[in-house]
Formats: structure tokens, C-alpha cells, sequence
């Protein structure tokens, strides 16, 4: 799915991650997990990623074997070390936000961030929905 | 069946067997012996550079015959032989002259030699070498054999290069997997066909399975070029940071064929990096909050404290900024112990009496007033600094007793203190700017101070010593100068 790199495109795409995992059983509590974690992606993505007002930010995720695979990806391709801005977040007391990336490794179980310079940015997060999936697979959100 | 056509029929089966140069040979030697009568024979292979043999054949028995023929050529003819590993030495193997006629090879009961070589285009790879076919060898054994070896030799040159290549192989696999770099070969749907150790120590740490490849791998698939490079932050479960290219390789029409993607852990250097930033970054905003204050404060005292927050703060960061400089330049002169102190004492006495400290000098040892190659006025700061830390943390009263301690490479000056004048025991890791760093982001709002971490920079830089130990009751701070060094 693509949304324009603005935050209401955000609304949309929690909306119908939440619908999807509602529609497999995930508990509350771990779907709130799971789409706050999107949030914090995508709003880091929108107001970070892209340096275009018309940008696009690019959402994918994939639900096999009782784990879901999140991608978030923009068109910024500007380096960073999300381990910083997560220390800073804890040291820091000036502004607000900054904690978006520490918020993401509290509630995925795997974090990757992959950056292509000058063309992209990715950040791809797994978490287990459930110990065993009840049903064999789900694909999500495609191109 | 006569022998012959058993022997034609093993030549067969070994060439057909696959890889296997013990079994070709054997066959063709006895091929070649059971043709011409010759009771025994053998297959010498060159290396490329003619100048050692890689191969030899024979049977235990003839072996053990030729054993002692080959010591004999060796120390006559070609070269050395070794008795056991049977390597031998060649020059030039077309300066090989075994003849009957040849008085070393007369003693030792060789009849006769039909010497045939075994050349694969134009190019000599050995020879195949029969003995004492009685009456001799004929004008058609040498026709047969020539031609018989014209058939075999390109399977020996096969075989050849085949063992060439096992070895490169393994060696090339070996060159793989011990570099430092990850490295990891796909297909073009990213399907991993070889990686090497550092790889999978990076990506599957302790074989822990994850799905870091995943996550990597569709933006390479996907990028337009066929070379680029790559950061990937691997930030959960594996808390490293890999800076990576990658190259697509492409068959002559032109479709990808595999994708190299070569990884290097960058982790430590970018967390210094992320630290020192870190820290500039605080500092920074901490000044630019002081200076709107002090632009603010009316009354005279406020403006003093505020600027000595401030000074502290740019002091803490020129001594960050030299730190992480490298190497501190310094200016060696020769100087002696008592030009030191003379520059320390009154600041030290007055920093200390500042603070209700009480200085006690200790009487220099004999020989404590000595010739140093040092830059004086650098280490009479940092006896200061290490002064100015004592008094801030000791209790008022407390005694710091300074001394002098001449060994026989080195001269330290030394501060001795009781452990219980300590408002808090002095912790060794302000010693180190790194840990300073770590203590200073490890919670907010705490002071910091480079002064120590500093001090032993200076120390580093005169190739000296700092160091601060409890010793019994007492806290001693060593500054430690080596001797000599004009």
C-alpha cells in the first residue's frame, strides 16, 4: 500500500492493519502493539523520510506462521543511527518526540532499518502475533 | 583374456572412473609395460615450473627397486631425490640422460631405458619412463608407445588440472571464509548459495535464527543499478550497525546472475561517533540555555555562577574536542622536576586553601629534583586539574599530602589522601573520557567533568602514566613521567 507522505495517510493505514488482525483473532493488546508500532514508523518515515510534499511512503506487511512482518518504506535515503536518536530520547529534555524509534524496539521483536543513500529508507519489524497460527497463513497489505 | 586386453580394459575403466590420477597412471604404466615386455616402468608429472616432480607411479615392489636407482640419478645425474617423500628436482627435464651407456646407471643393473615424454600441446608435463626389457626396446616400442601416449596424455593433463583446481579451490575457500568482511553470494531471487564465517557470525550470532536476510535483501533486489551500497542497522535482536555494498553480476545476455553483497560491522565506530554527538549535542543546548539566562540575570553573583557554568562547559568541550583530536601535542623541552613545581605550588596551595585543605609538601627525596623532557607547563596543569578534583570532592580539613617518587625509568608525582576524607570514594573511571561519557548519558542532568580523562591524555602524550588507586586507607593519584627522552 502507498499513502501520501502526509500524517493523515497514517489514520488509513492503522485502520486496516487493525481490521486484518482483528479478523484473525489478535488479541487487543497485541494489535494495539503491533499498530502503534506502524504509527511510529510511519509518522518517522512522513515527517523524516520525505523531503517532497508529494512524497509516497510505502506500507507493507506480511501474516505467516503466527508472526507479522511490518516494512515501512520512504524515499529519503538519508543515513542515520536510530541508536542515537533512541539514546537521545533518554537523556534529552528538550522538544518533544524522539521516542518513536525506542517505543518501536519495546514492541517488535526484531528491528531492521536498511538504507539505500539518496533513494530509500527501510525499516522492516517482526513480532509474534500468537504462539501457534490458527490458521495457515494471510497474506496483508501488496503493492 | 590376455593381459594385454586386461590392461586396455583397466586403462578404460580408469579413465572412465572419474577423478582419480593414482588409478589413471597405474594403468597406463601398465599398459605401457605389458606392451613392450617391460618389466617395469613409472610416470614422472613436472610441476609448471620444472623444477619439481608432483607425481610419481610405481608399485611397492618397484619402488623399493628404484628407491635406490633414484638416490643414485639424484646424486649424479638430475638433482636431489628424497628416499621417502620421492620428490625429485629437476633443472630441466630435457637435460635428463638416462642411458644404459651412463656409468652411474651402469652399477646399479639399469639395462636399459625407453624415455618417452608426455606433452599435451607442445608443452611437456612429464614423462613416462619403462626399464630392462630384455634385448632391449625397440624402434616399435617407441612408435607404439608414442602414439598410445598421445591418447592418454590429455587425460593426465586432465586430471592434471583438475587436482590444480581442487587445490585453488580450497584455497580460494579457505581466503573466503577468512575474511573479516561478511560476504554473501545470492541468486537474482536472493537465494543464498555461499557466505563466509564473518557473515554468519554478523547476521546469525551464536546461530541464533532471525530474519535480518529478509529484511535486507528486497532493496537490493529492487535497486536500479548493479553496484551500490548499503547501511543497514540491524537494531533488534542484534544491535549492530553494517555498512555494505553489493554487486550484480550478469551473463552475456545480459540477465543477472548472482548478487554479492559484501558486509562490514562499522558498529563501534559509529557508536563513538553517535556518542560524541550525542554529548556535543547536550552540551551545546545546555550552553545555549545558559547564555539566555545569563543574558537575563541581573544580580552580579548569578552572572559569575552562570559564567562559571558556562566556562565549564566550553572547557569540558575544547578538552572533548583534543581528545577525540588523537594525540595531544605537546611541547617537549628539557625541564626538571623543580621547574614543575614551581609553576604548581602557589595555585595548588591557593586552590586548596580555597577549600579548607590543608597542602602538605612532603620533603623531595635526594634525588627527586631531576632532568626531565617534558612540557612543564602541561604537566603543571594537569597537577592542578588532579588538585581541583580533590577539592571539590574531599571534606573541608582534609589533608592531601603531596610527594615525589623517584624510580629508576620514571618520576611520579604523587597525592595521597585518607580514604574517609572522601565525600565519595573517587571513582578510577573518570580516569577515562569515554566512561566520563558513558556516566554522563547514562542518566540526565549529571556534571560532567573531563578534567581527569584529560590529564592522562596529557600523561598519554609524554608517554607517562595516570593512574588512582586505594592503598590501604589511603586514595593515591600517580602522575607518572618516564626519564630521558632528550
Amino acid at each position: 500500500m502507498k499513502i501520501s507522505a502526509r500524517l493523515g495517510g497514517v489514520d488509513e493505514a492503522r485502520m486496516r492493519l487493525s481490521k486484518d488482525l482483528a479478523a484473525i483473532g489478535v488479541k487487543s493488546e497485541t494489535s494495539r502493539q503491533v499498530c502503534l508500532a506502524l504509527d511510529e514508523a510511519l509518522t518517522n518515515a512522513i515527517e523524516h523520510g520525505s523531503s517532497r510534499a508529494d512524497g509516497e511512503v510505502e506500507v507493507a506487511y506480511d501474516i505467516a506462521e503466527g508472526f507479522i512482518e511490518l516494512a515501512v518504506t520512504d524515499q529519503g535515503g538519508i543515513i542515520f543511527n536510530p541508536e542515537f536518536f533512541e539514546q537521545l530520547a533518554l537523556v534529552k529534555n528538550w522538544g518533544a518526540g524522539g521516542r518513536g524509534i525506542l517505543l518501536i524496539r519495546k514492541l517488535a521483536d526484531e528491528v531492521y532499518f536498511v538504507f539505500t543513500p539518496g533513494k530509500s529508507t527501510r525499516i522492516v519489524m517482526r513480532k509474534q502475533l500468537f504462539p501457534r497460527m490458527p490458521e495457515a497463513s494471510k497474506k496483508g497489505i501488496s503493492e | 583374456m590376455d593381459s594385454m586386453t586386461r590392461a586396455i580394459l583397466e586403462l578404460w575403466r580408469a579413465l572412465a572412473s572419474g577423478p582419480n590420477m593414482g588409478r589413471l597412471l597405474e594403468a597406463v604404466v601398465r599398459t605401457a609395460e605389458i606392451a613392450t615386455g617391460a618389466p617395469f616402468g613409472e610416470i614422472l608429472l613436472l610441476g609448471d615450473s620444472w623444477t619439481r616432480l608432483e607425481y610419481q607411479f610405481a608399485t611397492p615392489a618397484e619402488l623399493s627397486v628404484m628407491k635406490s636407482l633414484r638416490d643414485v640419478i639424484g646424486k649424479n645425474i638430475i638433482g636431489v631425490i628424497t628416499r621417502d617423500s620421492a620428490n625429485l628436482k629437476l633443472e630441466d627435464l630435457s637435460s635428463v640422460q638416462l642411458h644404459a651407456a651412463h656409468p652411474s646407471l651402469m652399477d646399479i643393473s639399469i639395462l636399459n631405458v625407453l624415455r618417452l615424454p608426455l606433452i599435451v600441446d607442445g608443452r611437456e608435463i612429464g614423462a613416462l619412463n619403462l626399464y630392462n626389457k630384455p634385448g632391449g626396446f625397440s624402434v616399435e616400442d617407441s612408435g607404439f608407445l608414442t602414439s598410445f601416449l598421445e591418447q592418454v596424455t590429455s587425460a593426465i593433463e586432465h586430471e592434471l588440472l583438475r587436482v590444480k583446481l581442487a587445490k585453488v579451490e580450497n584455497r580460494l575457500n579457505g581466503i573466503f571464509e577468512a575474511i573479516a568482511d561478511g560476504i554473501i553470494v545470492c541468486d537474482k531471487s536472493g537465494r543464498p548459495a555461499l557466505s563466509n564465517r564473518a557473515f554468519r557470525e554478523m547476521l546469525f550470532p551464536q546461530g541464533t535464527p532471525n530474519h535480518a536476510l529478509s529484511a535486507i535483501l528486497p532493496a537490493l533486489l529492487a535497486h536500479p543499478d548493479d553496484s551500490g551500497i548499503q547501511e543497514v542497522v540491524l537494531l533488534k535482536p542484534h544491535e549492530r550497525i553494517i555498512s555494505s555494498s553489493f554487486v550484480r553480476t550478469r551473463d552475456k545476455e545480459g540477465d543477472i546472475q548472482e548478487i554479492i553483497l559484501s558486509m562490514r560491522d562499522v558498529t563501534q565506530g559509529k557508536r563513538q561517533d553517535q556518542k560524541f554527538l550525542q554529548l556535543i549535542s547536550i552540551l551545546v543546548r545546555r550552553l545555549a540555555t545558559l547564555a539566555a539566562s545569563m543574558r537575563k540575570a541581573k544580580k552580579v553573583s548569578r552572572r559569575l555562577r552562570l559564567q562559571m557554568r558556562i566556562g565549564r562547559i566550553v572547557r569540558n568541550l575544547v578538552r572533548l574536542s583534543e581528545i577525540k583530536a588523537g594525540p595531544l601535542r605537546v611541547e617537549k623541552l628539557p625541564t626538571d622536576t623543580q621547574e614543575i613545581m614551581d609553576a604548581f605550588l602557589p595555585r595548588a596551595k591557593k586552590t586548596l586553601s580555597r577549600h579548607k585543605m590543608v597542602f602538605n609538601l612532603e620533603p623531595p627525596q635526594p634525588n627527586a629534583n631531576d632532568s626531565l623532557f617534558a612540557d612543564s607547563e602541561a604537566i603543571a596543569q594537569a597537577l592542578v586539574s588532579v588538585t581541583g578534583f580533590h577539592a571539590k570532592r574531599l571534606k573541608p580539613g582534609s589533608v592531601m599530602a603531596f610527594l615525589q617518587e623517584a624510580g629508576e625509568k620514571s618520576i611520579s608525582f604523587v597525592m595521597k589522601t585518607a580514604l574517609d576524607a572522601w565525600k565519595t570514594p573517587p571513582d578510577m573511571r573518570f580516569l577515562d573520557w569515554n566512561e566520563c561519557v558513558d556516566w554522563f548519558l547514562g542518566e540526565g542532568n549529571r556534571a560532567l567533568s573531563l578534567d581527569l580523562a584529560f590529564v592522562r591524555h596529557i600523561l598519554d602524550a609524554h608517554k607517562g602514566a595516570f593512574s588512582c588507586s586505594v592503598e590501604g586507607d589511603k586514595v593515591a593519584f600517580r602522575l607518572t613521567l618516564p626519564r630521558g627522552g632528550f
